[in-house]
């Protein structure tokens, strides 16, 4: 009487445990694709800097080719372009920190906000996930006691020796959701860092936009190691400028905890 | 009687862990997205532990942590920093300002109930 309702709920346990291990092994995927998301960022804001610096570089050298050919030429933009002071800080940054440079930036803060929007949906994503893998587990659970209740004390030795199994399982699936809940937290240290990236940008692109340029035409290469050290100096400004960095963390393992 | 916790995280993600978390071992918990909906929320209803983040918009975490010390039902109760911050300056300020605790993220949920246990039982 007892062993076809056992072998029914069995039906369901097993199928309830293949979605699980099915469920278990596309939440870990998605993991590893956010990961390799997180590599790419560092790589990318990285690039991006030092791009961006390039491009200052060069537009200082065309300045400096501009003027070789026809320091005249460039004297009276700037002689045009002295209107008051904020107009000649102005109008000074557009040779600076130029179209180009200020494009680029525009274009890194672009990235970094497309990065940020990916980890964000996929840790919503994620989340969702391991909340249908809980609620999954707690059935299944639930599911193995009471089929255990039925199955004993009548119940064949190899269907309980199946359900200590599937139990088994079931304890093994709660740990690893326990591991998840560490690891899921890295959307918040990404995003902190996205954010962290940004400011610095921001700060940076600010600082150079205010760079003091005063191209000493008749000594043109004096004044190229001039603005070279004036972007250094505003990097230097720049790195003081912004909030320490709030993320240290190199890996998902736990953090440190001390009671006062 | 259930315990009462107020989980303050401007990362939705965060706060669905740590909610998960304690929910799990038989705790109520009031979710608040930054320090600001975190004193409005203490100043109508009385909690066991408070669980802060840092850096947040409006009002951060140390501001909460000193505004919530001012409150005569906050004066002891206590409130543990849960932040990505790990700096000896940053702790000390939080020590200073009356926390009762750091813990640094990622938590593991196990560790931050054995915290949470030692602290309120």
């Amino acid at each position: 009487m007892i062993k076809p309702v056992v072998n029914t709920k069995y039906g369901f346990l097993v199928a309830a445990g293949i979605v699980l291990v099915f469920a278990s092994i596309q939440i870990y995927w998605v993991l590893a694709y956010t990961a390799s998301i997180i590599s790419g960022l560092s790589i990318l804001t990285s690039l991006g800097l030092v791009s961006a610096l390039i491009a200052l570089s060069q537009s200082h050298q065309n300045i400096v080719s501009t003027a070789e050919s026809s320091p005249e030429a460039l004297e009276k933009t700037n002689v045009e372009a002295v209107v008051s002071d904020d107009d000649y800080l102005s109008i000074e940054d557009t040779v600076i920190c130029n179209e180009e440079a200020d494009e680029y930036f525009k274009t890194i803060k672009e990235d970094l906000s497309q990065v940020d929007r990916l980890v964000s949906d996929a840790i919503n994503n994620l989340v969702i996930s391991f909340k249908f893998i809980n609620e999954l587990t707690k059935s299944h659970h639930e599911m193995v006691t009471a089929i255990e209740k039925l199955a004993a004390p009548e119940g064949s030795k190899p269907i309980l020796a199946l359900l200590k199994k599937q139990m088994v399982v079931a304890d093994k699936i709660e740990s690893e959701l326990d591991t998840a809940v560490t690891s899921l937290q890295f959307g918040d240290l990404v995003t902190q860092l996205i954010g962290h990236s940004a400011r610095q940008m921001e700060t940076l692109q600010s600082v150079l936009q205010r760079v003091d340029r005063k191209l000493d035409l008749k000594a043109q290469k004096k004044s190229v190691d001039e603005i070279n050290a004036k972007i250094t100096h505003a990097i230097t400004v720049a790195n003081s400028g912004t909030k320490k960095k709030p993320v240290v963390q190199q890996n998902m393992q736990m953090g440190d905890i001390e009671l006062f | 009687m259930t315990k009462t916790i107020l989980a303050v995280d401007d990362s939705a993600s965060i706060r669905q862990m740590v909610s998960f978390t304690l929910k799990g071992a038989g705790y109520e918990v009031i979710e608040a997205v930054d320090g600001q909906d975190a004193l409005d929320k203490a100043k109508k209803q009385n909690f066991n532990l408070v669980l802060t983040d840092i850096n947040m918009p409006r009002v951060d975490g140390l501001k909460l942590l000193a505004q919530l010390r001012e409150l005569a039902d906050y004066k002891t109760i206590p409130i543990l920093m849960l932040t990505t911050e790990s700096g000896d300056d940053m702790k000390a300020q939080g020590k200073e300002a009356g926390a009762t605790g750091w813990l640094v993220k990622p938590f593991d949920p196990s560790r931050l109930l054995e915290v949470i246990k030692k602290v309120i039982g």
